[in-house]
């Protein structure tokens, strides 16, 4: 084992990969501030271009985009109350009265050191685990691997929706898409139309694409010509630079980040637990990481009014999702979360299949990828710190101008990946779709976790098939296999109830 | 059934009903040769199926709340849909004009119809983009920008 560790550091600690990770912090930073782009779009905007770079140099862009645009994303959300991404609004209940209060240099430092602090400790989490589990995994066969695929879309699905009955269709949707193109086993096309650019199968990233950035580059340009949002936010944006340019109170004094300590391993240990479980993600986390430290705090009534535990919570429960979420993405080859089923798109392009086999065959990759969340996050830091003394000048860009820029990459992002004019016109037709989707209430991370793993999937589903002759009798008499059904049983049964009761 | 007097929840379930009916009957038979090939696809179908119609009796029992359509005039809605066809028009001619062209053009007109009326604006954005686009993707990064069939 150590001398993997030292193999796998030795691959990381190169200057291009360095050089990559530094750029994919800054970047992630950097859009991730800009009010209306989210960690979700960097990455998606920059995938098709790591396919050219090296396995480690790719994975590391991606870690550092990830991560830096987590932090970006917290920026907008205590200085405007416009969190970027989904989990940032837990951030922005205290950080926000904290800006009001002409304290946001002292919010976004406590953001920073809190996210990066959490993020640390999870990736240790992630180290010590990772090998143990691959193990067991090892232990899998096609039946046993079909059902833990079967459990996790199921969980995906019914953890990312207001309706679990809506993520089950969107995974439906994601496996149909996935199945267009050759049989894996036998090569026969299917579902092709007689047409050539579909029998090599729908590519990953005109998928991303279309479903992520041209979907939201068309919802918010129909707010646009709402002519309402852009306003807003506007007016609100220019109240703030006048609040915001009181420079005092903008430095976390060493009491007041012990007096945070608390807040931050109590979000590290429910966002770890949380994040080990596919499709639980990071808003759940730092709301109950927010709630439980709010539960414990002595002052209670200060939450929602500038608490500054409330932002270190919020920050270290959803950042602490992100190492442990990476358990089931390496051993199993499942995606716990968006990020993460992009992060195993871009391993997919690069020809590494994570898996149970993975650990066999490319151990220093675990820590060498372990090395590179270690340095992503010392970049963040460093980075971050620069940064948030100057995030206070962050110019607002027009959504008018913004959105036809994004659209612009996008298409070049599809474009360059395969060189193919017809991914174009997939990009936008699930553009389209996404769009619907989202209109209609069906939720769309499901749609691309269900996408990258339908391939595996059926593969494994017919070989069990095979193994048995024909039987499905195989998937209950195995029994981690039948195990995983009863789980898969339990989690809709579960949901059908809790959600009937709630009726949220 | 009305179609009319239907919610929300249950057109999309009738919808995905009769879209997986087709692709049962008519797509599989003829798009897919061959059982084992057909396993999976068929097992797709049924998993929509079953949850469209788990969509359709759960709002039959509790409706899901009406949405409060915000009006769109249609000065609006017909604006949106000229950017699809702009967006649909532009990626259409990138294979006979290029990259370059089709691009600026496609800037142009769609910041005007989300309402930019700076003609600096309108005319240095794209400029200034393209340029970074050319000198960065295509000189420093060596990738190919789709080359049109005239330029």
């Amino acid at each position: 084992m150590l001398e993997n560790i030292v193999v796998g550091m030795g691959m990381v600690l190169k200057l291009d990969n360095i050089l990559a990770s530094m750029f994919g912090v800054t970047v992630g930073i950097l859009m991730g501030a800009i009010p209306g782009l989210s960690e979700i779009t960097a990455i998606c905007l920059l995938l098709p271009f790591t396919f050219y770079l090296k396995p480690i140099a790719a994975i590391a862009m991606l870690m550092g985009l990830c991560k830096g645009g987590n932090f970006g994303g917290s920026i907008p959300a205590i200085l405007f109350n416009v969190p970027g991404t989904a989990q940032a609004v837990v951030t922005s209940f205290d950080g926000y009265p904290l800006t009001k209060q002409g304290k946001s240099g002292k919010a976004l430092k406590m953001a920073l050191y809190a996210s990066t602090m959490a993020d640390t400790l999870s990736d240790f989490i992630l180290f010590f685990l990772a090998a143990p589990v691959a193990a067991v995994a090892l232990m899998i066969g096609p039946p046993e691997y079909a059902m833990i695929v079967l459990f996790s879309l199921v969980v995906v699905g019914v953890a990312g929706s207001e309706n679990f009955v809506k993520g089950m269709i969107a995974i439906g949707t994601g496996l149909f898409l996935a199945v267009i193109g050759l049989d894996p086993v036998t090569g026969t096309p299917r579902f092709t139309f007689g047409s050539i650019e579909l029998s090599a199968g729908l590519a990953v990233i005109p998928i991303v694409l279309g479903l992520f950035v041209i979907s939201e580059a068309f919802r918010q340009m129909e707010l646009i010509l709402k002519e309402k949002f852009s306003e807003n936010l506007n007016s609100r944006y220019q109240n703030q630079i006048k609040k915001t340019t009181n420079l005092s109170n903008h430095k976390v004094s060493l009491t007041e980040f012990k007096h945070c300590l608390p807040a931050i391993f109590g979000g590290v240990g429910i966002g770890s637990a949380l994040g080990a479980i596919p499709g639980i993600g990071t808003t759940v986390a730092a709301y109950l990481s927010y709630t439980h430290t709010k539960r414990v705090s002595k002052h209670p009534e200060l939450f929602g009014k500038g608490a500054l535990e409330g932002v270190a919570a919020a920050e270290a429960g959803n950042n602490a999702v992100n190492g442990p979420n990476l358990i089931p993405l390496i051993t199993l080859g499942i995606p716990g979360n968006l990020a993460a089923a992009l992060i195993l798109g871009a391993f997919m392009m690069q020809g590494l299949i994570p898996g149970p086999l993975f650990m066999q065959q490319h151990a220093p990759m675990l820590y060498a990828l372990f090395t590179v969340l270690i340095i992503s996050n010392i970049f963040t830091f460093t980075v971050g710190s620069l940064f948030v003394s100057y995030a206070r000048h962050l110019t607002y860009i027009p959504k008018k101008i913004l959105y036809p820029v994004v659209i612009v990459f996008a298409v070049i992002g599809s474009y360059i990946f395969r060189g193919n004019l017809f991914d174009l016109i997939i990009m936008f037709s699930l553009g389209v779709l996404g769009y619907i989707f989202v209109k209609i209430k069906i939720p769309i991370p499901p749609i691309l976790v269900a996408f990258i793993l339908g391939e595996m999937f059926e593969k494994r589903m017919r070989q069990a098939l095979i193994i048995s002759g024909g039987s499905i009798s195989i998937f209950f008499t195995k029994p981690i296999s039948l195990a995983f059904f009863l789980l898969t049983i339990f989690v809709v049964l579960f949901f059908i109830r809790g959600r009937g009761k709630n009726k949220i | 059934m009305n179609w009319f007097k239907m919610n929300s929840n249950q057109k999309i379930g009738l919808i995905l009903l009769i879209f997986c009916i087709v692709i049962w009957f008519f797509i599989i038979p003829a798009q897919v040769a061959g059982i084992r090939e057909s396993i999976f696809p068929r097992f797709i179908t049924v998993w929509i199926l079953i949850s469209s119609l788990f969509l359709i009796a759960q709002s039959w029992k509790n409706p899901p709340k009406k949405i409060s359509h915000e009006l769109l005039d249609n000065k609006t809605i017909i604006r949106f849909i000229a950017i699809l066809f702009i967006f649909l028009i532009y990626i259409l001619i990138i294979d006979f004009l290029g990259f370059f062209i089709p691009t600026f053009l496609f800037l142009v007109i769609i910041m005007l119809v989300l309402g930019v009326r700076d003609w600096r604006l309108l005319i240095l954005i794209p400029l200034i983009l393209l340029l970074s686009i050319h000198f960065l993707i295509e000189k420093l990064l060596v990738f190919p920008l789709p080359k049109g069939r005239i330029f």
